[in-house]
């Protein structure tokens, strides 16, 4: 028998994510600032923290309650690759870094996300779980291959020389 | 010795982050492992439960709002020499959507003088299509005196997600009984995963 998901597997995620994070971005440090990957391991900290205290209130929390604020917690740590991401294009102007990241870091994270919180809802019982789970599926693919267009050198030049022609 | 002196300081930087990032793992998952493992048992609230259905009102059935779980008929009449239906007693539930399996099981029945006027109560599963579910659940006073006698449980049945049952009851008296006798019935229901 299939053993059921519990909501702090959402947190643990996060956990994972944020301490990739840290990892990553202390390789990367000379693109990104000096603190952030301390700042990442102490969202872990933050994160490993709250399971802790989430193990002493199992009772008193509800599935409902218990489920939202994990899936926040990996929100958050969502929030934050995609953030580092867009720091690589928007505002590092490295459009191949950011299109590697989104590719090898974000996208794969996202999906798996995705894969976990479908099926803990699969196995909480939730109805129309098939239709979400096709647009969720659908939505992830789009927004991967719309950020590798996006980010690929020639579609900016090419979005760029038309802003400049117009402007002209 | 000036730390910023040091060689090797990106390599350095980076094995303590993995050294606290494995420890930190480790312990969530540790912590997780044990979360998994804990075993509990709560009271939640029922997912299959007794509602109102058309003829509660005239079968006086109370209680099934309080958990949903049980019921009790606190005036089912019954016609001398002849059946007296309930449609729709109370009606059964199942609120999420996945099928669920179910039973009626006796809970109290009154035995007093007036008993001996009935001479049975019967509970039937009715489906949404209208066909009966399960056998008949019946409260048996056949041989005339004064003493019920409950049912055993129901076999389980299964309910489909989202739909509503309804719990026929038919009563019947025996030919010649007292009018005004009434009895009070506290039927459950066990729902199994």
């Amino acid at each position: 028998m299939a053993s059921e998901l519990l909501p702090e597997f959402f947190a643990l995620l996060g956990i994972d994510l944020f301490l990739m994070l840290s990892l990553l971005t202390c390789l990367l440090d000379d693109r990104l600032p000096k603190a952030l990957p301390y700042i990442y391991q102490f969202a872990a900290l933050a994160g490993f923290g709250h399971l802790l205290i989430s193990k002493n209130f199992f009772a008193v929390f509800g599935d409902y309650m218990r489920f939202w604020y994990c899936f926040i917690y990996l929100l958050v740590s969502l929030a934050n690759i995609v953030a580092v991401n867009i720091y690589f294009a928007a505002v590092k102007k490295q459009w191949t870094l950011a299109k590697v990241w989104s590719g090898a870091v974000s996208f794969p994270t996202i999906l798996i996300s995705i894969f976990f919180v479908s099926n803990y809802g699969y196995l909480q019982g939730v109805s129309h779980l098939l239709i979400l789970q096709i647009a969720m599926i659908v939505s992830a693919i789009i927004m991967g291959t719309s950020v590798a267009i996006f980010l690929s050198h020639k579609g900016l030049r090419d979005m760029f020389k038309e802003e400049k022609e117009v402007r002209k | 010795m000036n730390l910023r002196e040091i060689p090797f300081k990106k390599p350095l930087k980076l094995l303590a982050l993995l050294m606290t990032s494995l420890l930190i793992a480790g312990a969530s998952a540790a912590v997780y492992y044990s979360l998994s493992m804990q075993p509990t048992v709560r009271v939640s609230t029922p997912v299959v439960k007794f509602v109102a259905g058309d003829d509660s009102g005239t079968a006086n059935a109370t209680g099934y709002s309080t958990d949903g779980t049980w019921v009790a008929f606190y005036s089912l009449k019954a016609y001398p020499n002849a059946t007296l239906t309930y449609g729709q007693a109370i009606n059964i539930s199942n609120t999420v959507s996945s099928e669920k399996l179910i039973r009626l099981r006796h809970g109290t029945i009154n035995n007093n003088t007036g008993t001996s006027n009935f001479t049975s109560i019967v509970f039937k599963l009715i489906a949404k299509n209208g066909t009966q579910v399960g056998g008949d659940f019946t409260y048996d006073n056949t041989n005339s005196d004064d003493v019920w006698t409950p049912p055993s449980a129901m076999n389980y049945c299964g309910i489909p997600g989202d739909q509503k049952w309804a719990v026929k009851v038919v009563t019947t008296a025996a030919s010649g009984a007292t009018a005004g006798v009434t009895a009070s019935i506290t039927i459950y229901l066990d729902v199994q995963e």
